[in-house]
């Protein structure tokens, strides 16, 4: 009886260490994160460590799909063989397993796969997003230069190319999060061009993808606000209130800005990472769900994708009935419904970008060409005349 | 047939409105009133909102003519503020109407819009002040419009009960244009049926704009000539006129020439396009409003009428921001300190020419010493006349 008592003990003793020991390395992963959206190659990492952390939530997501309510994943995946590479949450710098790398490697190669699978993710996303990004950047330059010069004959061009820029964002985006997240699991950057795939699963888990869809516009409100919120902030109330941050020096106002972006550093990294294994789960339920229905070709699959069909035994499994999506009506009525949704939303995620640009403009370039809940989690606006220590760009 | 119906209608809505308007609303034109026979004065709002960085300062400024050569004609102000009182806002509409009513308030949007800057003041203009002291016509009190601030046509006059729009000033803009090209096309029997109705309407609702006017004050027949000169030189397209500042300086010379103003207002505007992060629209704005500035004072230098007669107060209507927080510093002017920092320059006959004055003024001061300038009482102003520029 004792024995069995002090079992227990050791038992919640060893499991209370284990989650302490979870929370430090998260907080720790956290802070991080947060430090890796102040630059671009940190955002890199940042955004490689987050698809790897995204391929860990799919992974997860189907073996929950098959194991008894209580189990707990981590606790699986030390005795799963398939499982092991998952067992922790990915590493920043060194090796996951150091003891298959060499000297050098085991100390580098998670910081190595990071960036390798950031810079991916961002150039592939950006293939997709270059022609819509590159119209909205013209159409909001030229847009105002020939409003400015008058130039009524002209005045469509830039009406026109944002419209159209906007739409293709907003077609683009409808695909991308399920193409990023399926490069997630397979880290082969040919997933983001398996487009009669990503499309299949799209389809079979549009409810889901239209909360995703939601997410990211949610998730970008806050980013819009924080953008926008330093362009007015150095307003004032009355001459009895001086406003502190209009008098700063250009030290004072680099420091502030540092800081600033540093703690903004937490949400948007965050957000980048959720919205990835978000969309990672949305993923996984999509291969299992069309696994169980006999709609998915194994050819068109990959060799990981393969194996976890078949370590999990997703066929073997009887298919969901989708009960609550039917009594939203026919076919049709739900595409429809569905579209005109997640056309609203993306054009509320694009509008933010566009409202950011008013009150804080930034270089065309980076502000049309990466959204940091999108590409890289990059949030760091320091402008060129304080890094240079002073407060006020040469116009000359 | 519909267009007798509506030109029937029309006829008899003016004539009972003139009817009215005889019976209820006494005329500012009276002979008991005494000629004006002081300096004219031109009144440039070096508008869009500046900084004095761009403008004043000799190392950084894209007013090279105003800030080297003009300055040397009159009295600068370089440390003038709009007043940072809570209720003072940094804006356009409401500098403009400090400029022009010499006081401080609280402006709404009289339709309640949350963005809209349609004010009306509660106290008289300067341009009322001048016509109820003398006998000056409203085509001879001016404000040179822009047309990208339609809000600002309706400045011309105010809701005092002893002033208001029997003593308005007349507004030269686009938009007056326009109205009265489609008065003239209409009239002309351009359009028919359907096209025709729809021009009646879209005139209609132009004209409704300026509801405190309508019906109460028609253009003066020396106003509807200078459009129909307007019309014969520039077509009727608006893509051959000069457009944005520009037209202002172009509007301003007509001016000049065909209705000799005694007081006119120049709205100025373009700089502030950099709201929108282009600040090549700022410095370009600024040039474009120093070019015009020149080509005013050359204007009035080469006119006998105007020569030596003429007084040009030029001032923001607002600052900018100096925010070193983002990249385009003077992208806005959110009620920050900067945005309240403006100056003044005031040349002309019996102002001290060469002369910097460098303490702290406010804006409001303006009309009283345009007040002064005209030999008129500005009773409701709250600033003191600018002393110092005065000789």
């Amino acid at each position: 009886m004792n024995q069995q008592v002090t079992e227990v003990e050791e038992s919640v003793a060893t499991q209370t260490v284990s989650a302490k020991r979870h929370w430090f390395w998260g907080i720790w992963k956290w802070i991080l994160g947060a430090v890796s959206c102040q630059g671009p190659v940190f955002a890199l990492n940042g955004a490689g460590w987050a698809y790897r952390l995204a391929e860990r939530s799919a992974m997860k997501a189907w073996w929950k799909g098959q194991s008894a309510p209580g189990d707990r994943f981590r606790e699986a995946a030390r005795v799963t063989p398939f499982l092991a590479a998952y067992e922790r949450t990915p590493n920043w710098i060194w090796a996951q397993d150091r003891a298959a790398h060499g000297m050098l490697m085991r100390w580098v190669n998670g910081l190595l796969k990071n960036l390798w699978l950031g810079f991916c993710a961002w150039f592939h996303s950006l293939v997709f997003l270059v022609v819509p990004s590159i119209l909205m950047m013209v159409s909001w330059y030229s847009g105002w230069d020939n409003s400015f010069n008058k130039g009524y004959e002209q005045f469509a061009v830039g009406q026109q190319l944002g419209l159209i820029g906007v739409f293709l964002m907003v077609v683009v985006m409808f695909y991308l999060p399920m193409a990023q997240a399926r490069f997630a699991m397979t880290q082969d950057v040919r997933s983001f061009y398996d487009f009669r795939l990503n499309r299949q699963l799209i389809r079979t888990q549009w409810i889901a993808c239209l909360g995703l869809v939601a997410g990211y516009a949610i998730s970008g409100l806050p980013l819009m606000a924080a953008d926008s919120l330093l362009g007015l902030i150095t307003g004032e109330k009355s001459s009895q209130e001086p406003n502190a941050l209009s008098e700063l020096t250009a030290a004072q106002a680099l420091g502030f800005l540092q800081t600033y972006f540093f703690w903004w550093g937490f949400y948007v990294f965050g957000a980048f990472v959720a919205l990835r294994c978000w969309a990672a789960r949305i993923y996984a339920r999509g291969v299992q769900r069309a696994t169980q229905q006999g709609r998915l070709n194994a050819e068109t699959l990959s060799e990981k994708e393969r194996q976890a069909i078949d370590h999990f035994q997703m066929a073997s499994r009887p298919p969901v009935v989708r009960g609550r999506v039917r009594a939203l009506g026919s076919n049709v009525t739900r595409i429809l419904i569905g579209a005109v949704a997640a056309v609203l939303l993306w054009l509320g995620f694009g509008f933010q970008t566009h409202v950011k640009q008013f009150f804080n403009y930034q270089h065309e370039l980076r502000r049309w060409s990466n959204h940091p809940l999108v590409q890289i989690p990059w949030f760091h606006h320091i402008p060129a005349h304080l890094k240079e220590g002073k407060l006020e760009p040469d116009w000359d | 047939m519909d267009s007798n119906r509506t030109s029937r209608r029309r006829f008899l809505q003016s004539v009972t409105t003139a009817s009215a308007g005889a019976l209820v609303l006494p005329r500012a034109e009276g002979a008991s009133l005494p000629d004006y026979r002081g300096p004219n004065v031109v009144i440039v709002r070096f508008g869009g909102g500046v900084r004095r960085r761009e403008t004043i300062d000799p190392e950084h400024t894209y007013a090279p003519y105003l800030c080297k050569e003009l300055t040397k004609r009159g009295t600068l102000y370089p440390n003038m503020v709009l007043d940072s009182l809570e209720s003072v806002e940094t804006g356009h509409g409401q500098g403009t109407l400090y400029i022009l009513t010499g006081k401080y308030a609280k402006y709404r949007d009289v339709h309640g819009e949350v963005l809209g800057e349609r004010f009306e003041a509660e106290i008289p203009t300067v341009f009322e002040y001048v016509r109820k002291a003398y006998n000056i016509p409203e085509h001879q009190t001016l404000i040179i419009n822009g047309e990208d601030r339609k809000q600002e046509e309706f400045y011309s006059f105010s809701n005092h009960h002893l002033f208001g729009v029997n003593y308005k000033s007349e507004v030269l803009s686009l938009f007056r244009y326009k109205i009265y090209l489609l008065q003239q096309q209409l009239a002309e029997g351009k359009w028919h049926g359907k096209k025709r109705a729809e021009k009646e309407k879209e005139l209609g609702e132009m004209e409704a704009l300026d509801y405190r006017a309508k019906g109460k004050r028609d253009p003066a027949n020396v106003v509807q000539a200078f459009w129909k000169k307007w019309r014969d030189y520039f077509g009727e397209n608006g893509l051959v006129n000069a457009r944005g500042d520009r037209l202002l300086t172009e509007l301003s010379l007509w001016s000049l020439k065909y209705l000799r103003p005694k007081l006119m207002m120049v709205n100025y505007n373009d700089p502030d396009y950099v709201h929108w992060g282009n600040m090549s629209h700022y410095t370009r704005g600024i040039s474009v409003i120093d070019d015009g500035l020149r080509q005013l004072v050359a204007a009035t230098d080469a006119d006998e009428h105007y020569r030596d007669n003429t007084v040009f107060v030029i001032v923001p209507d607002c600052g900018r921001d100096s925010n070193p927080l983002i990249s385009v510093p003077c992208q806005h002017h959110f009620n920050s300190r900067s945005a309240h920092e403006i100056w003044a320059l005031v040349m002309g006959p019996g102002i001290r020419k060469g002369v910097v004055v460098d303490k702290q003024v406010d804006q409001i001061s303006i009309a009283a010493t345009i007040g002064q300038c005209m030999n008129m009482e500005t009773a409701y102003t709250e600033g003191p006349v600018l002393e110092d520029a005065i000789s």
